[in-house]
Parts: C-alpha cells; structure tokens; sequence
C-alpha cells in the first residue's frame, strides 16, 4: 500500500494526524513551500487506500565536491500507519533520488534522546558521523547526531568516518 | 571611462555607511548621513532612495514616498537606486510602482537582462500573467535562454488555467502548445522541466494520445532516466492509457510494476479496473488456456487471471497488504459479489492485518457493503475466529480495538439495552486496565494501542449522554480521558475528544486548555480552526477568542504574499507544475470561508467589545480594515476544514459524510455573508453619523444606495439574505458525534432575532438621515420605523426568560443564544449611538450652532427616549439572566461533584476517576465564572453607556 508520489500542496491540508505527533514538527507554511518550489523531488507522500496521508518525507540535495549529498529534513508517519514499515520505504525513496543524483552520502539530524529513531536509522545503514551541540532549541536545549549513510559514489565511504570532536551548530555548512 | 570608474568608487564608498546605518537599524543616523552626501551631490538617486527608506522606517511614510515618486519620475537605471526602491514600494505595500520602475528602466536599456527579470519578477507578484509573458519572450530575445522562453510558455499556461475554458482551449494552449512543438522540433528542449511543462499543456488539451507519444518518445525517456521524474513517468503512462481508455496496455503496464512493487495500491487498482473492463468489453470470447506465470508483458484478459496474479504476489509477499486487499477489491467490484467470498476475504484480511493499526481504515469501504442481513452472521464469523480473550501483547490489542471498530461500524452499538452497555463499559475499560503492562514501556509521547480502548469507550459513552441526557456519562467520559491523558498526553485523539466534550457542556475557556497541547498553527489553523473558535465565541471567551483571530488573521494575511514569493524561487529553478501547485494552494488558503468569517467576526468583536462611547466606536470604524471590506467571490468560496483527522467507527449515516460536510459549510457561509452584511450596517451607519467622514467614498463594496442613502441598498440585501438563511436553515441536516462539524451557526443565530432588529434599526437610522434632508421639519416620517423597531425590541426582551434549564449536553448551544442576544444589545448601543450623533449633529441644523438637537429632529425624542429606555430594559434583563443562569450552572455543577458516580463501575478505577472528576468540575466551575464575569463586565459598561445617550 506504499506507493511513493509526489507531495502536493493539497497534502499540506491533509496532513493533521501525521503533525499533531509532537515528534514531527509542524513548520510555517514557507518551509514547505520552499522545498516544493526548489526540490519538489524531494518532498514525497504515501497515501493509503482510503486516501489518507500515510506519511510522508522532506529532503533535499546539496553541497559541493565531495560535500554533494541528501539531507533528510524530515520523515514522519502517522500513528494509523505504524507498523507498516512505511517510514523504511520513505527513506528508501529519497536514497534512490540520492543516489540517482550522485551523491556521496545522506545525512539526517537526529535528538540524541529519541532512541526509537535512532536505532530505526541504524538499522538502515545511517551511523553517527558527530555530535552537534544544542542543535535543538526548546525548553531544555538538546544536542543532535548528525548521522550519515555513503550512497554508492562514495565507495571507500570516506564521508561517514566518524568526527570525534563534536561542533557547535554554527560550524555546520548547511 | 577612468574617470567613471573613479567616480562610482568614490559614490560607493559615501554610501556605504548609510547602508550600515540601515542594517543596523539605526535609521536616525541614516538619515543624517544621506543628508550630508546630498548636500554634495542633491540629485544622487541611489543616495535619495536610501534616504527614503530611512524616512519610511521612522515612521515618515509621506515624506519617503513624496522622495521615492520623483526618482520614479526620473526613470532610474541606478542599481543600487533600483534595489532601495525596490524595497521600499514592497515594504510600502506598492507592487505596481516596482513595475512602472522595471517598466521604465527596461525602457532606457531594453537588453539588460537584470531589469527584465526583475520586470517579470514584479508581474508574478501582481499576477500580470499576460505582461508576464510579453516580458519572458524579451527575456529571451535578449539572452536567447532556454529558461526564459519557459517562463514565457508557463505564462501563457496560466492564463489557461485561470481565465475561460474556452479561450484556453482555442488560443492560449494551442499556443504554447505550438511554442513548446517548436523548440522540440528543433531539438532545442534542454531541461527535464521542459518536457513536464510540455506533458502538462498536452494533458490541458486532453490530448492523451499526445502526452503518450512525448512520455515514449526520447524526452520521455530522458525524463524517466532522470533522478526527479522516473516517479512521475511510471504512474503517468498508466494515467494516460486510462484516460485513452486502452485497456490491454493499462492492465499490462500495471502487472509488470506489481511484479516488482505488488504493494503499490494504484497499480492494483488500474489493473483490476482494465483486466474487468477487457473482460467486459470481450464478452464471453474463450481464450486459450495457459498456465498462469509470472513473466512480464502478459496481459490478463479475466478475474479468474486476476485473481491468480494477486495469488502468486501473496504468496511470494506473505507481509504486503496489497494482493489481499485487492481480492477484496475485486470481489467488491463484481456486479453481483459472491456474499459469502466477501466475508470470507474481509475474516481473512483482519487474521491477516488485524494486528496493523491501519487495518480497519482498510476494510471500512467494504464493511458497509455488507447487507443488513448478513452482518450477524459476520459478526459471528469474527467471534468464533477470533474468542475473546485478554491480550497478551500488542499485535493483540490492535486487533482487538480493530473487531470492536467493526462491531461498532456495523450498528452493534446502536439500540443496546442499558446493561449491555454498562457490560460493554466494563468490558472495555477492564481491557485498557489489563493491557497496560504491555505498553507501559512506550514513552509518553508515543501512541499507546490500549488507549484505543478509552476511545471507543468515549465515543458510546458521548452517544448515550446525547441520548439519555445523564451527566453520569459525562462526568465518566471527561473522567476517563483525563485520566488517560496522563499517560498518554500526546495522544490527540484523546485530547480533542476531551475538548469536545468539555465544548459541549460549555466551558470555553477549558476546551483551550485541552487543545493548547496540541499547539495548533500555521496552516492548521485553517483546518482545524473550525473547533475552538466557535466553542469560545458561544461561550463568550472574549479574551482567549480575540487572541485566537489575532493568530488566524496573521496567517491568513501573510500566508498569499509569502506563497508569491515561492512562486517565483519555482521559476527561478523551472519547477512548472509547482508554480501551479503553488498558486492554487495560495488560492485556496486566501479563499477559505474560514478566512472571510475569522476577519468578519473579529472586527465585529473589537466594535461591539473592545470600545463603548460613540467616538471611540466611530474612530475604530473608520479604519481601513472596516472600510475597504475583503472582497469575497462566494461562489469560489473555499472548505478547508478537517473533519478526518479525529478517528470515526461510526456507521455511514453517523458519520460526517460529504452530505453533511457540504451542509454544514453552506450554512456557514451564508451565515458569514449575513455577519458581513451586519459589519457593513454598522460600519455604514457610524459613517453616516460622523460629520467629519464622507462615506460615500469609502464604503466601495456597499450595494448601491438609493440617492445618497447608501443603507436603503444594504437594508434590502441584508433582508434578502436573511430569507435565503432561513429557509437553508429550514433543511437542516446535522450530526451530534464528537467528529462531525459543529451545528451550524445558524440554528442558534436566526432565532435571536439579531438580523431582524438590525434591520430595523438601520430603517429607523435610514428614516432620520431622509428626514433630515426633507423640508419638512415638523411631521415625524421616522415614526412607523420607530414604532417597529420598539416592537422588535420588546419581542426580544420576550427570549430573554429563565428558561427551563437546558441539559449540559445542549449548555453550549444555550450559552450561544445568550452570546447572541447580548451582542445584539451591542450593536443596538452603537446604532442609539449613531441616532443621538445625528440628532446631534450640525448636519441639517443651522450652521454655527452648538451641537444640540436640532429644531427638526424634535418630533423623534420621545420615541429615541422610549427607545433607549427599552434597550435599558433589556440590558438590565440580559444582565440578571445572564447571571442567574451561571449561578445555575455552578450550583448544578456543584452537586454533580457530590454523587457517587463510578462505584458501580466494575472495574478498579473508582478512586482515581473519582479524583479527576473533582478537578474537572473545579476547572468548570472556574471557568464559568470567568465567562460570566467577562459578558457582566461588557453588559454594565453597555449599560452605562445608553445612560449617558439620553437628551
């Protein structure tokens, strides 16, 4: 029942029960719009048969030289659709796209306390490269992993070896 | 051209500090510095739009702009002077005169590639989709790019889409269909996006046949090799078959993608569909049996063949939902399905799935087809495959909560006896007790499974309070959740079923509190902004309401310019479909009823609530955001809210089917153009009675007025839409479950007779303003309005009564009537306040007097007394009515919390519901009286008020 297409506008009023979660972050209407009108390859849905939004996956690509990679800006399922193992398919379909655009690697930020997430990541193939410090603003400020995964361009997967010293979120080029 | 070079060197680097200055924010500083270079060089235009921009962020508007018309004027071509302009006339909210500059600039130097595209940059902001097109083709004759002769076509495609139908199909798509042809032609398409726009102007025209000949031709392969499109191209060569109706390529198309993807639900879905119309269409024509295999490039021709293909992916796939569900699609689709097979499919689908989350939502579409006759037989089916028993892990209880979704979807909730219910309660109350060992390790913000069971818990228990009006059910609901949501305070399922309940019953201010969690914004305030405001507006929450349309007018205003802006980043990197995608999401959002009603509604609320004296009433009046009115096409009217995101089990006719939903929002919509018209009465009236506004000018999006008394227009559209009201209202169609809309605003609007005494009053204010033109001066002809206004007047005081106390379940819709009848009070304050301005007032009396009444207006004092007085009389009913009906509310509240409730409950909950019953009722009790203290307050002030309004 997971058939990836494209996300439309039309999504975005669709989408309450996957961004209710207090997991996923409900962004102003710019953000989304921003990666529709510059990496709407990116942006991809799944729609169940009753034609609910499933979940979907915002990413995009960037960098230069060996910097060339996916991001995962967010992947997000909703509760009814757990268990489905659509978020894999979700990440699958960007690393394709990833892939496809030859890319050295993927990498996402991840809370350093959502451990759920991280080990779904680990077991996709994503390690974490570093630590970035308080990337996550809130009440409490939270570090995040920066994790990555090397797509096939990258075959000796120089781009995943790991950074010990851990950076400020100032440091990061994207 | 040293010497050139020499002098924007030395140009540049006086302007840099007024650049820091403006970075900075220090404008003041700026300012004195722009002063100084100017004093050197007076005509220095990138230095004069600097000084503008300084001015207008002091605050000095006039003067920027007076500095930034005469540059206009001079026609720059100065960069830097472009840019600050640029900036200005945005920040000045003047998008045309960006585009008179760009105009004029690319006069001057009609190849600079710079100016144009800013040009048509400026026209995408304001939609000149035609000059839009006219700028990108000089674009490309400047440049000879690629993109910009996009840009061009991509005009033209919006001019299709946006203006007649027909003009598109005969002369803008041909067009650009000729326009595209040609670069094919010539080999000269570039870009992947070239194609996609290519495919979309051919899809425009219908011309299928078309778009499958570019999809399979090199650009279509080019485009399905690329990384962005081979997701687009799969799923739209099976489109275009379809719509071509060629039914042996669909089906052989989707078979070979579910050889590889047999989860893909479309494909399913188009295979079946061709594979039964191939059949259909051969009728009967015998074909040679083959063994069924899995080779691509087959094309099934029956069901039979069907069926194997979902067979074979079922076994190769044991995990994917898909080949399941599609042979129960298959069977559905059948003129005459098999009964029997369905059953059997749907008992095999739930031993399948049920242990999936997503499992009911699967079959809901073919629940309902069972017949009547079958369903207890169906239910036993279940029973036996599935005996009740406690779960013993998670798998279990999604399957559970999934067979009690069933029952209750299939009608075995409806007519039970009160101990089956109570059974039922137990039942499953005993179960979210049981299961929580096994989810007691999720973290709190994950979605526990057994919470499922609180949630229908919740719905049967909302039924039966609708039905049997008994608190009990209530009280054990709130209870229920509440206690739930300690747990799980991430599940919103639980969270708006709690707020609806706590709406229903009333208390405005705590259905916030539950919702605040949830922290609603952004867009979903337009799709779940149908909930809380209606319930704070009934409940006269004024604070938290106010705040509440703060939040959704900023969206609503921000949300169209910041989409523009999207708009063109999309030209910008040639994503075409998006730019449409984009410009419908802008539309939709700026069309939503819920925009229009929001802003109605708030500026009705700050008139009638936030001023009293008629100054104060008059000055906030005469703002632009009440005089220039949003234009609204009602027949492009858009409905954006969500009624899909709380879960529903409940049969068909219970739930908010499109029929309802449809309703709903008509009525709604008519009830937003009768709250409009009455801002219009107001807004027209205070004009009317303030010498120092010419009103004529400013009202534009008034109906026209007779002669110079604009409200004669108004009074009869105002009548007109009262009668379309009431007779929508006279074909209710309405739901009373937790999911569906709220009943219409309507229901209880009409009957507080607001509409009616508005119309009277404006008739008696229209009748004085003749008057006071006529020559006449002793006969009154404003008696009959009078007379008719008091007796509308006195029919209202007649609503105000100590009715018989209403159940809590109807509280909401109770307080709403009150809400109704003591704004009606305000805006009879206000519209006596305009009667005593005029009477007052110089217009008409000899000039040079003081402001007293004058001689011809003698005739109408005692009415206008009789009038304030009876308004008096009103205010002061309202005021005690008002208040004895909260001290009912409390005191009924208060005893509620005494009786022993949940001891009958079978399960070991008593206590600790019994403790969150006592904090709800406290948080009741609170809440009440701040709404009561909040619409007191408003009364006394009011009253006040038309004290000071009497001669």
């Amino acid at each position: 029942m997971t058939t990836l297409r494209q996300f439309t506008c039309d999504d975005l009023f669709k989408f309450n029960d996957i961004n209710l979660d207090p997991l996923t972050e409900m962004y102003g209407l710019g953000f989304y719009l921003q990666y529709m009108a510059r990496w709407p390859e990116y942006l991809m849905a799944a729609e169940s048969p009753s034609g609910d939004l499933m979940g979907y996956v915002l990413g995009k690509s960037e960098g230069v030289g060996e910097n060339w990679h996916g991001h995962v800006t967010a992947v997000t399922v909703g509760p009814q659709h757990r268990r489905l193992g659509l978020a894999k398919k979700l990440m699958d379909g960007l690393e394709v796209i990833t892939d496809m655009k030859k890319c050295y690697f993927v990498d996402l930020f991840v809370r350093v306390s959502n451990k759920n997430a991280l080990s779904f990541y680990e077991k996709l193939g994503y390690t974490i490269y570093r630590t970035v410090l308080e990337y996550y603003s809130g009440e409490t400020d939270e570090d995040a992993y920066d994790m990555r995964k090397a797509m096939s361009r990258d075959r000796l997967k120089k781009s995943t070896v790991p950074v010990i010293e851990p950076v400020r979120i100032d440091d990061l080029e994207f | 051209m040293p010497r050139q070079q020499n002098a924007d060197t030395i140009s540049e680097r006086r302007l840099r500090p007024i650049y820091d200055w403006l970075d900075n924010g220090n404008n003041k500083k700026a300012l004195q510095e722009a002063d100084k270079v100017l004093r050197k060089q007076p005509d220095f235009q990138c230095c004069r739009a600097l000084k503008s921009l300084a001015l207008m962020r002091l605050g000095k508007e006039d003067e920027a702009l007076v500095i930034m018309d005469k540059i206009l004027s001079e026609s720059p071509v100065d960069e830097g002077a472009l840019q600050a302009m640029t900036i200005g006339y945005r920040e000045m909210k003047m998008p045309e005169k960006i585009c008179t500059m760009y105009e004029n600039a690319t006069k001057k130097e009609p190849g600079n590639e710079e100016f144009l595209s800013h040009l048509f940059m400026a026209y995408v902001r304001l939609g000149q989709l035609k000059k839009q097109q006219a700028t990108a083709m000089n674009l490309y004759k400047a440049k000879n790019k690629n993109p910009y002769y996009f840009w061009s076509v991509m005009s033209l495609v919006l001019q299709a889409m946006e203006g007649d139908e027909k003009i598109a199909q005969t002369v803008s798509l041909p067009l650009a269909n000729k326009m595209v042809e040609k670069m094919e032609k010539e080999g000269r398409m570039e870009q992947e996006q070239e194609t996609m726009i290519y495919l979309m102007i051919l899809q425009l025209r219908k011309n299928w046949k078309g778009a499958l000949d570019v999809l399979n031709g090199p650009l279509g392969k080019k485009l399905e090799n690329s990384a962005s499109y081979h997701l687009h191209c799969v799923r739209k060569r099976i489109e275009l078959e379809e719509k071509m109706e060629n039914w042996p390529e669909v089906a052989r198309l989707s078979r070979n993608i579910l050889l590889s993807q047999p989860d893909s639900w479309d494909t399913v879905n188009s295979y079946i569909g061709a594979v039964m119309k191939i059949q259909a269409n051969e009728n009967g024509v015998v074909h040679e049996e083959v063994p069924y295999d899995l080779k691509p490039n087959r094309i099934d021709r029956s069901v039979e063949e069907a069926e194997s293909l979902l067979n074979c992916l079922r076994s190769s796939f044991p995990g994917l939902r898909c080949p399941y569900l599609g042979k129960v699609e298959i069977c559905h689709r059948l003129k005459e399905p098999d009964r029997t097979k369905m059953q059997d499919l749907l008992v095999e689908y739930i031993d399948r799935f049920g242990s999936k989350p997503v499992c009911f939502s699967d079959i809901k579409k073919y629940l309902s087809t069972i017949p009547k006759e079958d369903q207890d037989n169906f239910i036993i089916k279940l029973k036996e495959k599935f005996p009740e028993k406690v779960p013993t892990n998670l798998e279990e209880i999604h399957r559970e909560i999934c067979l009690s979704c069933v029952e209750r979807f299939l009608g075995r909730h409806l007519n039970i006896s009160n101990d089956v219910f109570e059974s039922m309660i137990d039942g499953l109350l005993h179960r979210y007790i049981a299961t929580q060992p096994l989810v007691s390790h999720l973290e709190s913000k994950e979605f526990r499974p057994s919470d499922g069971y609180l949630v229908i818990s919740s719905h049967l228990l909302w039924e039966k309070w609708m039905s049997t009006k008994n608190n009990r059910y209530f009280l054990l609901a709130c209870s229920l959740l509440r206690l739930g949501l300690q747990y799980s305070p991430s599940n919103w399922q639980l969270r708006l079923l709690l707020a609806r309940f706590c709406g229903r019953a009333g208390a405005g201010g705590l259905c916030e509190e539950v919702i605040e969690p949830l922290d609603v914004k952004h867009l979903m305030l337009d799709t779940l902004g149908w909930m809380l405001p209606r319930i704070l507006s009934s409940t006269g929450q004024i604070e938290k309401l106010d705040k509440l349309y703060c939040q959704m007018i900023r969206f609503y205003t921000h949300s169209p310019k910041e989409s523009t802006e999207y708009i063109i980043q999309a030209y910008k990197y040639g994503n075409f479909p998006q730019i449409c995608d984009i410009q419908n999401l802008k539309r939709r959002i700026s069309s939503s009823y819920t925009n229009y009603l929001v802003n109605t509604e708030s500026l009705l609320l700050s008139l009638l609530y936030r001023n009293n004296m008629h100054d104060q009433v008059s000055k906030t009046a005469s703002y632009p955001e009440y005089t220039q009115p949003l234009e609204v096409d009602w027949d492009s009217v858009r409905d954006n809210r969500d009624f899909r995101t709380m879960v529903c089990y409940e049969p068909d006719e219970f739930s908010p089917t499109e029929e309802f939903v449809n309703f709903s929002f008509k009525a709604e919509c008519q009830y937003a153009r009768v709250r409009g018209l009455i801002l219009r009465g107001l807004v027209v009236s205070l004009g009317l009675s303030d010498d120092s506004r010419d009103v004529s000018n400013n009202n534009n999006n008034l109906p026209e007025g007779k002669g110079n008394i604009p409200l004669k227009g108004l009074i009869d559209e105002l009548s007109a839409q009262l009668e379309n009201s009431k007779s929508l209202l006279s074909s209710e169609k309405f739901l009373s479950t937790p999911q569906a809309p709220h009943r219409c605003r309507l229901s209880s609007y009409l009957p507080s007779q607001q509409v009616e005494l508005v119309l009277s009053l404006l008739s008696v204010l229209q009748s004085v303003l003749q008057q006071s033109q006529s020559e006449n001066s002793d006969e009154s002809i404003s008696s009959p309005q009078f007379d008719a206004a008091l007796q509308r007047l006195s029919n209202l005081q007649n609503l105000v009564t100590d009715q018989p106390a209403t159940d809590w379940s109807e509280r909401w819709s109770e307080m709403e009537e009150t809400q109704y009848l003591i704004e009606t009070l305000c805006i009879s304050t206000v519209l006596a306040g305009c009667l005593h301005s005029l009477f007052k007032s110089h217009k008409g009396g000899k000039k040079g007097k003081k402001a007293t009444v004058s001689a011809r207006y003698n005739a109408m004092l005692p009415k206008f007394s009789l009038l304030l007085e009876n308004l008096e009389k009103l205010g002061a009913k309202l005021e005690e009515n008002h208040l004895n009906k909260y001290k009912r509310y409390v005191s009924e509240m208060e005893c509620e919390s005494l009786i022993e409730y949940f001891s009958s409950l079978k399960v070991n909950l008593p206590e600790l519901l019994t403790q969150e019953k006592l904090d709800l009722v406290n948080k009741f009790i609170s809440d009440y009286e701040s709404q009561q203290t909040q619409m007191s307050g408003i009364l006394a002030e009011k009253l006040k008020y038309l004290e000071s309004l009497k001669i």
